[in-house]
């Protein structure tokens, strides 16, 4: 009986240990998840921070905003079926489908606004790029070469640099408190619109509405937090494996082969 | 003559536009330039105003869903609402829903978001990954029930059980064969695991004294000798293999109407023979998208939008593949946009 007794009340502090620890960070709320975007960072650090550098952006900035993202991604993407969304908003335009594209899921309507604000960039690098990519294209053609960069991780990044310029750009006269304010502002920007007002961004600055699943659950998260939490947490040492180019992207197809 | 004239146009506007225009007016005229420019040369369809029948597009397909006709479909920020060919429609003008039946012209409803019919669209992850027993009792109602703190499983007139956990339920699409993993007692119910887990709310002398209970209760159940916690297959089919239950899992999805074991390295049938040899490097059964045909003799594995088969046959541009019987056949199903329909197109292969 006393065996039984010590045996039975080991398990009950263990128990109470173990839910302790379950919300203590995001970084296991979302378990591997979290640890597949650490890994996506990692293995794809040394071509973003060259795209960085040659756009002008702090890569630290770049990573942490779109690191909810990469979470969201990582654990959705098996289940992610877009064939049909793709084929309605090439076709049709995005009264019919928006819906976020590739690892760093950026939607249509989003990087549309991208390509018309371009110019507010104040930037020839960027301007050269969409220029190019963009050239004579319009309606279905257009829509369809935004959905193929979007699928494609090193122009999509392209997109996600064009973003943190124009919030650079804009906000550049703004006194942030620290960095952790800049980060769930550029984040909050990022995940809500970031043409939108500065009043509305800073109301998604506390929303909690980020979540990993395929339908809403109960609980949902703040994605400038999350942000946040990855920033703050940055040390900057993630491995620099690959060269310089978004051709070697390491994808989670890959880092699945891991498990 | 014409094209003389576009062409001295399209001159002038890009001679306006070099000289300084400025930035706002220099990109409408540009566009402008474009489109002259495009019509003077023949060159139209160069920014891609047409879109194509997709790849995957078929001669035999036929209309499932027609755009532009009063309803949407329903759909999310990463999924369209498909399921074995059936379409939920959302009615914007009402907020109701109605869904397109793969084997009916007309759409039911209306429904409201709520109605088990639209919820029947929603319950993908408690099928794929129950919690427990309990998210299976809610899965396949008229199938598994609670009884106290165990379940029972009841087909065709026959109850099997009561089990104290059914850890894997898995019943064919005709709903004739069912095989499941279930462990007939515990030391511990559903209930007393989650009143230990409460526990930590509680103060040190209530987690004694509930220690001390559980631990009477777990004594009493061991020394009774009628306890039985070894975990076992049970199923209305003679014959299903106890040993694959330690290698391999249950799966109803990758052979039609069938149930079959998959293992590491391949696929069988439920009393454990080969039906196929699993080359890692080109097929991924576990995704859920991967069949096995009715003679064995091929298969074929959805991902992202490409239907690759093992004769090397690859469809793209298509979504939604399911297996039903089409024509009086077991067949593959997909589906397809089709620009030139304006709908989403259905084709059945025989499979």
């Amino acid at each position: 009986m006393y065996l039984y007794f010590v045996l039975f009340y080991c398990f009950v502090f263990n128990i109470s240990a173990q839910e302790n620890n379950v919300n203590s960070s995001y970084a296991q709320i979302f378990a591997s998840g979290w640890q597949k975007a650490i890994t996506f960072i990692s293995e794809n650090r040394r071509w973003m921070e060259d795209e960085c550098l040659t756009y002008g952006i702090d890569y630290k900035t770049a990573v942490s905003v779109i690191f909810p993202e990469l979470v969201r991604y990582s654990i959705l993407r098996d289940k992610i079926e877009i064939t049909l969304l793709k084929a309605l908003y090439t076709n049709k335009g995005d009264e019919y489908a928006n819906f976020s594209v590739g690892v760093f899921q950026i939607k249509p309507t989003c990087a549309e606004t991208v390509i018309d604000n371009v110019d507010k960039l104040k930037n020839p690098a960027f301007k050269t790029w969409f220029r190019k990519q963009h050239a004579d294209l319009r309606d279905y053609g257009l829509r369809k070469a935004i959905v193929d960069e979007l699928e494609d991780p090193g122009n999509e990044f392209i997109y996600v640099l064009a973003i943190i310029r124009f919030l650079d750009k804009t906000y550049k006269d703004h006194r942030w408190t620290d960095g952790i304010e800049k980060i769930r502002f550029y984040a909050a920007a990022y995940n809500g619109g970031f043409s939108n007002t500065e009043a509305w961004i800073r109301q998604q600055m506390e929303a909690k509405t980020f979540h990993t699943g395929i339908v809403k659950p109960k609980e949902c998260y703040c994605y400038a937090d999350i942000a946040a939490d990855f920033f703050a947490g940055f040390s900057g040492s993630q491995g620099n494996i690959q060269k310089g180019n978004p051709a070697n992207f390491k994808s989670f197809n890959i880092i699945n082969s891991y498990k | 003559m014409k094209h003389i004239k576009s062409f001295g146009l399209a001159f002038m506007l890009v001679i306006f536009i070099v000289s300084g225009a400025n930035a706002q007016l220099g990109k409408m005229l540009n566009k402008v330039k474009n489109k002259i420019v495009d019509k003077a040369i023949g060159n139209e369809n160069q920014s891609g105003n047409q879109a194509s029948e997709p790849d995957c597009a078929s001669d035999d397909a036929v209309v499932a869903f027609e755009f532009d006709k009063g309803y949407t479909v329903d759909m999310n920020e990463i999924s369209v609402t498909i399921k074995n060919g059936d379409i939920l429609l959302y009615a914007r003008n009402t907020s109701n829903y109605f869904i397109k039946r793969a084997d009916s012209d007309s759409p039911e409803g209306p429904f409201s978001e709520n109605d088990p019919e639209v919820r029947a669209f929603e319950n993908h992850e408690a099928e794929v990954n129950p919690e427990n027993s309990q998210a299976y009792a809610v899965s396949y109602p008229g199938i598994i029930f609670r009884t106290g703190d165990k379940y029972e499983i009841k087909l065709d007139g026959q109850t099997y059980g009561p089990f104290a956990v059914i850890q894997t339920f898995v019943i064919n699409l005709s709903k004739t064969k069912f095989v499941a993993a279930v462990t007939p007692d515990v030391l511990f119910t559903e209930n007393e695991q989650k009143q230990m887990q409460n526990a930590e709310n509680k103060t040190q002398t209530e987690q004694m004294a509930m220690a001390m209970q559980m631990a009477q209760k777990m004594q009493q159940r061991m020394a009774g000798g009628a306890t039985d916690i070894q975990q076992k297959i049970v199923s209305n089919i003679e014959g299903v293999s106890q040993d694959m239950m330690y290698n391999a899992t249950l799966s109803s999805e990758i052979k039609f109407d069938d149930i079959v074991w998959v293992g590491f390295d391949k696929i069988t049938d439920l009393f454990g023979n080969t039906l196929l040899n699993i080359d890692h490097s080109r097929m991924n059964v576990q995704n859920g998208n991967f069949w096995l045909s009715s003679d064995n003799k091929s298969w074929a594995t959805f991902s992202y939008g490409q239907l690759t088969f093992s004769d090397g046959k690859i469809l793209k541009d298509l979504f939604a593949p399911y297996r039903a019987y089409e024509n009086g056949k077991p067949s593959l199903v997909y589906m397809y946009f089709s620009p030139k329909h304006n709908a989403i197109m259905k084709v059945a292969i025989p499979f």
